[in-house]
């Protein structure tokens, strides 16, 4: 119906999709025999645009074709599709031009977040210290910037069906692995049908990955230009969400999950003796409650006489089982911790003073629980936060109550039998059809291999 | 081939040293264990080599994909359901030892039952991944567990009481005529190359001859230290009354500085995870076997996730069964029978391999 006079209905049409709101503004112009319509929302356009590039000139040009041609020539320019894309455009800050059956449109977004703040999340010694802003194109800058390849490729898309976000697909056209591609393509299509709103990157994470109940992360989210960069270089897919300073990284692997950027910044025995510490950090996290368990409650005689002495006589005046013990400590810290995140920073040291203090000091002279349970929960809580990236730290947050459920139920065995099964489970996940734990990753994939012999052999 | 190829023969001889492999061995140890071993050793090495070369005729093809074209269907149904059965049994003589080891030495006060549930649970949940999963599981357990491994023959080696004298006594047996459990026990600890029959489908490489000593040599060490070693550190005599004479000489080595004193701790850690892997790469072996006799492929994807879960659930309660129903020396003498029929599938299986790499040579393709 808009067809025969789009110029004419697109207007009243518009208006009355839009909310009756203040910051709606629609300018009419006249000047010498030029008339002209300017309909925008005020709240998420550059004013300071409107009145230098499109007002002055409206003014100073002699006829209508002429100021038709300089709107053409300015690159923010896109010419009219429909009046649902008209709609879909003005809501992201375009301005809808209208002049007799004329009509443009032009971009011209005013983000008020694109700056730049310092990585507070994934931050490093010595690399570089800026995060991802908010803004898309900002981001998309920074990207570049860091990725001077001719090759790099860039596809904007928008992504949930009612109201679309801008979202851009990062990768390096001679590095990627075109079925991860397609992969990734194909499920963004399958969001883009399921999804009315996506307003989060992370929500668009658990999207993406296709298993609906995971434990560990598949995808990386990450806050780091040259943590990007870096993965781009090695044939990785990175997504960008307008409105979000953190970008997704597809195929993600577990040991991307334990690596800092510092790894690649310090000298080369420094940062593998982090790289041992920080594993070292991992497997104390997880076993060191079980290993607890299980050396008091099943086979105090695995360590030497002296230390199972030790530990037991720490434990003389506890009064329950050691699992007990265990469970109410580990809850105790993970309460201090989910708290200290949540409390303002004005208040956050109190948090950690009483929580010190109480579960400290006066536990143990309670006799609530035993010297070196204290130790030890010290020991989990900060060997938990070695591990770099947050998502990884999470999990195995979770991992160690697994771990600690088997071994209170089957003992040694079931430490051993539960530790085994974890490192399977890893084994068996899968990212984008990138196994997500194997050893030597850097070998060329086996399937390639079997068709590689395969021609080979005719 | 590639490395997963010397995994899986390495898992299999490293997983043998608590099985009744020492056992039997040492219980012949004047009356042809010795000589057994030698031949063993021979007849080991040139099976891998011949079945390393028929294999190589077909890359990227496992058995059941290679007997379709050349057997017969009947011959080829029965053959690989009988060698699906011998590989589940391989698991359950496996995972029965290992229950009762850590009855015997990890915790006495617990039911038989909740080990074989823990085991078998981890076992049949893990035998359904992909070949390749677990093969990636594999190399990465076995590099895991590698310092382990080290550390205690290490110190078994640097034991202060070991006896060279008990060790060249022994040694003196040498030419006795052959034992004929002794031969089979031995050749069994050969037998990982086998499960190349499923692994071939993702391996990468050929089987390399000249890399032949490599099986040849470990083969060796792995046989010397798993019968020679008990015999130094417990005695001539007492070392025949062991029934798992590998633990009482873990049980030997003490580590004066480590907070974990005894030898026996350590030694128990690394295999549960050692025969766990070995009953996992069996269990996985035979179930592919299973579905390979069934043509699981031609199944609709409902039955194909249920296949599976029915095979593999059927021989858990076969696993219950033997552990309620023997005593552990008839475990022992069914796993002795076992390791001969094992023994005779095993020549079937080359033979049949040659038959259809001939077959193959023939077509000229």
């Amino acid at each position: 119906m808009y067809k025969s006079n789009p110029a004419k209905s697109l207007l009243p049409w518009l208006q009355s999709q839009l909310a009756e709101s203040d910051d709606i503004c629609l300018q009419k112009l006249e000047s010498k025999e030029k008339k002209a319509q300017l309909f925008y929302i005020k709240s998420i356009c550059d004013q300071a645009f409107i009145q230098d590039h499109l007002l002055i000139p409206f003014f100073e040009t002699d006829s209508l074709h002429d100021y038709l041609s300089y709107i053409d020539n300015l690159f923010q320019t896109s010419s009219y599709i429909s009046p649902e894309k008209t709609l879909n455009q003005l809501l992201h800050g375009s301005v809808v031009f209208i002049s007799g059956m004329n009509i443009r449109l032009i971009d011209i977004r005013k983000v008020a977040n694109t700056g730049i703040s310092e990585a507070k999340i994934e931050s490093t010694v010595q690399g570089p210290q800026n995060s991802f802003s908010e803004d898309i194109a900002t981001n998309l800058n920074m990207i570049r910037d860091r990725y001077y390849q001719p090759s790099l490729k860039i596809e904007n898309q928008e992504i949930g069906n009612q109201a679309p976000t801008p979202i851009a697909i990062i990768y390096d056209e001679k590095l990627v692995d075109p079925a991860v591609l397609e992969s990734v393509n194909k499920r963004l299509a399958e969001i883009q049908g399921e999804m009315a709103i996506i307003l989060s990157i992370g929500q668009l994470e658990r999207h993406l990955s296709r298993r609906k109940r995971t434990m560990f992360p598949t995808i990386m989210l990450t806050e780091r230009p040259d943590r990007v960069a870096y993965n781009l270089a090695q044939g990785k897919i990175a997504i960008v969400m307008q409105g979000n300073p953190f970008v997704l990284l597809v195929p993600s692997v577990f040991f991307d999950f334990m690596a800092s950027m510092d790894d690649l910044y310090h000298t080369y025995w420094t940062s593998r003796f982090v790289v041992v510490l920080r594993y070292l950090g991992l497997f104390i996290t997880i076993t060191l409650p079980s290993l607890y368990v299980v050396s008091t409650a099943y086979n105090p005689e695995l360590f030497r006489v002296q230390l199972a002495v030790t530990i037991a006589g720490s434990r003389i005046s506890v009064p329950y089982p050691a699992f007990v013990e265990v469970f109410l400590m580990l809850l105790m810290m993970e309460f201090l911790t989910e708290a200290s995140l949540r409390l303002p920073k004005m208040i956050g040291s109190t948090a950690t003073t009483v929580g010190g203090l109480i579960l400290g000091q006066a536990a143990t002279e309670a006799a609530l629980v035993s010297n070196i349970m204290v130790i030890l929960i010290a020991a989990v809580a900060i060997s938990n936060f070695v591990i770099p990236i947050n998502a990884m730290g999470f999990a195995m947050r979770g991992v160690k109550y697994l771990l600690l459920f088997i071994s209170t139920v089957f003992g040694m065995i079931g430490f051993i039998v539960g530790l085994v099964g974890i490192v399977a489970y890893l084994v068996h996940l899968d990212s984008f059809g990138q196994p997500y734990l194997k050893l030597f990753m850097k070998s060329s994939t086996d399937q390639e291999e079997i068709t590689r012999v395969k021609e080979e052999q005719g | 081939m590639s490395r997963f190829y010397y995994y899986l023969i390495f898992l299999n001889m490293t997983v043998n040293v608590v099985a009744f492999v020492p056992n039997v061995l040492l219980q012949q140890r004047f009356i042809g264990a010795v000589p057994s071993m030698v031949i063993a050793l021979i007849v080991g090495t040139i099976n891998a080599a011949i079945f390393g070369f028929c294999i190589n005729r077909f890359p990227g093809e496992g058995l059941p994909e290679i007997l379709n074209r050349y057997v017969k269907p009947w011959i080829r149904t029965l053959f690989l359901l009988l060698m699906g059965v011998t590989w589940f049994i391989a698991g359950i003589i496996t995972i029965l030892i290992f229950v009762d080891v850590s009855k015997q030495y990890i915790n006495p006060e617990m039911p038989e039952w909740t080990f074989l549930f823990i085991f078998l649970a981890f076992v049949v949940l893990c035998a359904k991944m992909p070949s390749i999963k677990v093969l990636y599981l594999l190399e990465l357990l076995l590099i895991l567990n590698l310092p382990l491994v080290a550390i205690i023959f290490l110190k078994v080696y640097t034991h202060p009481y070991f006896s060279w004298d008990a060790v060249k006594e022994v040694g003196t047996h040498a030419l006795t005529i052959p034992a004929w459990d002794s031969f089979t026990v031995a050749l069994y600890t050969f037998a990982g190359y086998l499960n190349m029959v499923i692994f071939a489908r993702v391996m990468k490489d050929q089987f390399q001859f000249k890399r032949g000593w490599i099986i040849g040599s470990v083969a060796f060490v792995n046989l010397f230290t798993t019968f020679f070693i008990p015999i130094g550190l417990l005695g001539t005599e007492a070392v025949g009354h062991a029934r798992y004479p590998w633990v009482m000489t873990a049980d030997t080595i003490r580590f004066d500085l480590s907070p974990i004193e005894r030898g026996i701790g350590l030694f128990l850690l690394l295999y549960v995870s050692i025969s766990l892997t070995s009953a996992l790469i069996h269990w996985h072996v035979g179930l592919e076997l299973m579905k390979g006799a069934v043509n699981v492929k031609k199944y609709k994807a409902k039955a194909q996730r249920i296949i599976p879960w029915m095979v593999t659930l059927l021989f858990c309660g076969v696993t219950f069964a033997i552990n309620e129903l023997l005593f552990q020396s008839q475990i022992r003498s069914f796993s002795i029978v076992w390791y001969t029929i094992r023994l005779f599938g095993e020549f079937l299986l080359i033979f049949l391999l040659g038959y259809c790499a001939w077959r193959r040579g023939h077509e000229g393709v």
